[in-house]
C-alpha cells in the first residue's frame, strides 16, 4: 500500500511537471491546424468531408501523442541522471522500481490528458460539421493510447540500455514504422521462396510490437478487438517496463 | 546486454501468444500503388494511417473527375437542348473519357476495403455518366468480393444492368432506396432526380433536389438542384 502511494506521488509530480511544460501548447496548435484543415477539406472532399476530417484528426492526435510519449520516455530518466537530480529522489525512501514506474505512469497520464484535450477540440469541430457520435471514436483514441503505452515502455528501456536519447528515439521510430507493417512483413515472409534472405526480418517480426493489432483507428469497426488490444498492450509494455526497472537497478550513478 | 536478450525473448513470447490467440487477417491481395502517390501512401501506411491514405486517394479521384480533360468541350447547354437519352447518358452529362476512374477507385478499395463511397462514385460515373457499364460492373464485382453483404453494391449492379437495357423504371426502383444512405454520392442523387423529372415523377424529383440542397456544399450540384427546382415550379 505504501509502495503504491509512493508510486502515485511520483506519477502525480511527473504529471504536474508535464502540465507546466510547453507541450500543452501542442493542443492549441492542434486546434488551429484542424480548424484550418476543416475549411480546406470542406472544399476538397465534397460528400466525404466528415470522414476525412475524422481520420485526419485521429491521425494528428496520435502523431502528436507519439511525439510527446516517445520524447518523454527517452528523456524523463536520462535527463535526471545527467542533471543528477535523480540523487535527490533516490535518497528518499523510494525504490528505483517505484521511481521508474511512477515516472512512466505520470508521463502516460499527461499524454492521455493531452490526447483527451485534443479529442475534445476534434469532436467539437466534427459536431459542427454534422457528425453523429459513435462509440467507436473513444475506442479509436484508446487504441492510439495503447500503441503509445507500448512504444513508450520500449523507448524507456532503450534509453536506459543505450544511455542515449537519440539512439533510443531512432530505434523507437524504426520499430513504430515496422510495427505498422507487421501484417505485410508476415505476408512477405510467407510467400517468399528465399527464406534465408528474410531470416533477420523473420526474427524481427517476433520482437517488434504488433501495432496493427492496436490500430483501432484504422479499422473503425473494431470494438470487439478492444479487449485484445488492451491485453496485448499491457503485456508488451509490462515486459519492457520490467526490464527497464531491472536495468535501472543495475545502473551505477 | 542480459536485459536486452531477456527483453527480446519475452517480447517474442508476448507476440507469439498474441498471434496464437488472434487470427490476424493477412492481406492476401497485393496493393497496387500509383507512381504519383506511392511514396505518400507507403509513408502513411508506415504510420498506420491506411484510412488517411484512402482519403487522400479519394480527394485525388474527385479532383481528377472534377477537372476537365484536355480537349473536352463544354456541352452542358447542348445537352439541355438535346435532352437526356438513357442509352447515351455520356452525351448529356458532359462526356470525357477519364480512363483512371476505375483503377483509382480500386486502389482506394485496396487501402480501405470498407470504404464504399469511391466504388459507388466510380461505378456511378462510369456507368451513368461515361457510358462504360462494363468497367462499372467489373469494379462493383470486385468490391462485392470483399464485402459480399453490401446491398448498395448489389443495387448498383442491378441498376447498371437495367440501364444497359434502357429500362429507366427499374433503374430508379433499384437506386431509390440507396439515396438515403450516408455514402450515396451526390452525383448519383442528381442523376436519379433528373431521371425522375424526365419520367414525369415531379414530387420524387423535387424531394431529391431538396435533399441535395440540404446535404451538399458542392456549388455545382447546388446550382443544378436550384435550377431544376425552378423548372419544376418548386421553391429551392
Amino acid at each position: 500500500m505504501i509502495a503504491l502511494r509512493r508510486l502515485g506521488i511520483v506519477a502525480w509530480n511527473t504529471f504536474q511537471d508535464n502540465l507546466r511544460s510547453r507541450y500543452y501548447l501542442l493542443c492549441f496548435v492542434f486546434g488551429a491546424i484542424i480548424l484550418f484543415v476543416s475549411l480546406l477539406l470542406g472544399l476538397l472532399a465534397a460528400d466525404q468531408e466528415v470522414r476525412v476530417l475524422l481520420d485526419f484528426g485521429l491521425s494528428l492526435i496520435e502523431i502528436l501523442g507519439l511525439a510527446a510519449a516517445a520524447y518523454g520516455a527517452a528523456t524523463t530518466v536520462l535527463r535526471e541522471i545527467e542533471t543528477k537530480t535523480i540523487y535527490l529522489i533516490l535518497t528518499r525512501p523510494i525504490s528505483r522500481g517505484q521511481y521508474l514506474l511512477g515516472r512512466f505512469l505520470g508521463l502516460m497520464l499527461s499524454v492521455a490528458a493531452a490526447m483527451a484535450a485534443m479529442a475534445a477540440i476534434h469532436v467539437s469541430i466534427l459536431f459542427l460539421k454534422g457528425w453523429a457520435w459513435s462509440s467507436l471514436y473513444p475506442a479509436a483514441i484508446l487504441g492510439s493510447l495503447f500503441k503509445l503505452v507500448a512504444i513508450a515502455a520500449l523507448t524507456l528501456f532503450l534509453s536506459l540500455a543505450s544511455s542515449s536519447i537519440l539512439t533510443a528515439l531512432v530505434i523507437a521510430m524504426i520499430l513504430w514504422t515496422l510495427g505498422h507493417f507487421l501484417p505485410e512483413i508476415r505476408f512477405m515472409i510467407r510467400w517468399t521462396s528465399q527464406g534465408s534472405i528474410l531470416a533477420p526480418l523473420t526474427a524481427l517480426s517476433y520482437v517488434i510490437p504488433d501495432l496493427q493489432l492496436l490500430n483501432l483507428r484504422d479499422r473503425l469497426s473494431g470494438c470487439a478487438a478492444f479487449g485484445r488490444a488492451l491485453a496485448y498492450a499491457s503485456c508488451y509494455a509490462s515486459v519492457w517496463l520490467a526490464l527497464a526497472v531491472a536495468r535501472l537497478k543495475r545502473k551505477e550513478f | 546486454m542480459r536485459e536486452l536478450a531477456l527483453g527480446v525473448a519475452l517480447a517474442c513470447a508476448v507476440n507469439a501468444g498474441a498471434r496464437a490467440l488472434v487470427a490476424v487477417a493477412s492481406r492476401g491481395v497485393p496493393l497496387r500503388l500509383s507512381p504519383e502517390t506511392a511514396v505518400q501512401t507507403a509513408g502513411l501506411m508506415s504510420l498506420g494511417m491506411r484510412r488517411m491514405a484512402a482519403d487522400l486517394e479519394l480527394i485525388r479521384l474527385l479532383v481528377y473527375y472534377g477537372s476537365r480533360e484536355p480537349g473536352q468541350e463544354e456541352i452542358e447547354d447542348e445537352a439541355e437542348k438535346g435532352g437526356f437519352d438513357p442509352l447515351h447518358p455520356d452525351r448529356f452529362w458532359g462526356g470525357g473519357h477519364y480512363p483512371e476512374i476505375g483503377p483509382r477507385a480500386r486502389r482506394i478499395l485496396e487501402l480501405d476495403p470498407s470504404f464504399s463511397y469511391p466504388v459507388l462514385y466510380g461505378a456511378g460515373a462510369l456507368a451513368f455518366n461515361l457510358n462504360r457499364p462494363g468497367e462499372a460492373l467489373a469494379l462493383l464485382e470486385e468490391a462485392l468480393k470483399r464485402e459480399p453483404k453490401n446491398n448498395e453494391y448489389r443495387a448498383y449492379l442491378g441498376a447498371i444492368g437495367f440501364h444497359k437495357q434502357g429500362d429507366v423504371e427499374r433503374v430508379l426502383a433499384l437506386l431509390a432506396p440507396t439515396l438515403s444512405q450516408p455514402d450515396c454520392p451526390t452525383m448519383v442523387k442528381s442523376m436519379v432526380a433528373y431521371m425522375y423529372k424526365r419520367a414525369g415523377k415531379r414530387s420524387e424529383a423535387i424531394r431529391i433536389y431538396h435533399d441535395i440542397l440540404a446535404t451538399t456544399r458542392d456549388a455545382g450540384y447546388r446550382a443544378t438542384a436550384e435550377r431544376m427546382l425552378q423548372e419544376l415550379g418548386a421553391r429551392p
